[in-house]
């Protein structure tokens, strides 16, 4: 069966590889900053955790921030873990893309995109993927009124 | 299909024609927002006026009507996959002369709109229905078709059918059985058989 990683030893070893990084191990989770995010998926991705395999990429809106969830496996090692960044600007949400590292997260950038509005930089293509031009909000954040 | 400035879509950039189908989505939004009547007045349609007398046309008419829908195919969501169910064999639509889903509107006078619509899909919706020959029916299919079901007061789903074209029979479900699909057929059946050729 799939391991689970061990959150308070990643922290430790991302805090001796990547020194400087402001890092959080939950039970569940690992916590990011945003603009850090960039450099620490680049160290999962490589030896020895070699998480290559971005299973999902997601986002929930809560009060204070937007949460961007990455669900990461590693078909070399079996094992898999939870990341966690949140951006607290919610007017102007941004970070920076993950597409050059795992291919698989731009559709699912895109999709962030179109329903939480955050802007991936440094994405290969940011348009919308499921609403049309010309949509108004982001039907996926609380205060999203509809019309009805 | 062109744009207004008499381009061509082949000569557009991709982000142009996701801008022009936008424009289309959205315009059609604003301008559907009032469901369209329900076509019955074949319910209490009078007797042709007197002196004229169709005698066996209208009964003839009508009998090749009924035996020979043809339905166009409109599976949009969860609901087609009980649409081709009672298609398939064991509950046989072919037993009614309607075997065959046309694949183009041209050849077809039955719509059966099995699904969830959402506005990005309605002027498409729209357009198919436009392009079938009189005289032709619609059947909404499900609790999406009647009302927009659960997704009702979702952005994206329109609430239902009758928001875009006006239709016939509502099949209520989630999804509705084949049966209550095969119901709703004979209902069509039934309201072609009243048909009168000729109005008052």
């Amino acid at each position: 069966m799939t391991a689970v990683l061990d959150y308070q030893q990643l922290k430790a070893d991302l805090s001796k590889e990547l020194p400087g990084i402001e890092i959080q191990a939950e039970s569940s989770f690992l916590l990011a900053l945003p603009e850090d995010i960039h450099h620490v998926c680049q160290y999962l991705v490589s030896r020895p955790l070699q998480m290559d395999y971005l299973t999902n990429l997601t986002a929930a809106d809560y009060p204070e921030y937007i949460e961007i969830i990455f669900h990461l496996n590693s078909i070399v090692n079996n094992t898999a873990m939870t990341l966690k960044t949140r951006l607290t600007d919610k007017t102007n949400p941004k970070m920076a893309s993950v597409v050059d590292i795992w291919r698989g997260a731009e559709l699912q950038e895109r999709e962030i995109y179109d329903l939480f509005g955050v802007v991936f930089e440094n994405h290969i293509g940011l348009k919308r993927i499921f609403l049309w031009e010309g949509f108004e909000g982001y039907p996926l954040r609380k205060d999203f009124a509809n019309g009805h | 299909m062109e744009l207004d400035s008499g381009k061509p879509l082949s000569l557009l950039t991709l982000d142009e024609i996701d801008q022009h189908e936008g424009g289309i989505i959205q315009s059609f939004r604003t301008g559907h927002t009032t469901p369209y009547p329900d076509p019955a007045d074949w319910l209490n349609s009078e007797e042709p006026p007197p002196g004229v007398f169709v005698t066996s046309v209208e009964k003839v008419l009508n009998w090749s009507r009924h035996y020979s829908l043809w339905p166009v195919m409109f599976g949009l969501a969860c609901c087609a996959i009980e649409m081709m169910c009672m298609a398939a064999s064991r509950w046989d639509l072919a037993r009614f002369g309607m075997d065959i889903f046309r694949a183009s509107p041209r050849q077809a006078d039955l719509m059966i709109v099995a699904g969830t619509l959402t506005w990005k899909m309605a002027p498409w919706l729209k357009r198919i229905y436009d392009q079938m020959p009189e005289p032709k029916w619609v059947l909404a299919m499900g609790a999406c078709g009647t009302s927009g079901g659960l997704f009702r007061d979702s952005y994206s789903v329109v609430p239902g059918f009758n928001m875009v074209v006006p239709v016939d029979v509502y099949v209520p479900g989630c999804p509705p059985r084949p049966e209550a699909l095969l119901r709703a057929i004979m209902d069509i059946h039934e309201k072609i058989d009243k048909t009168r050729i000729i109005k008052r």
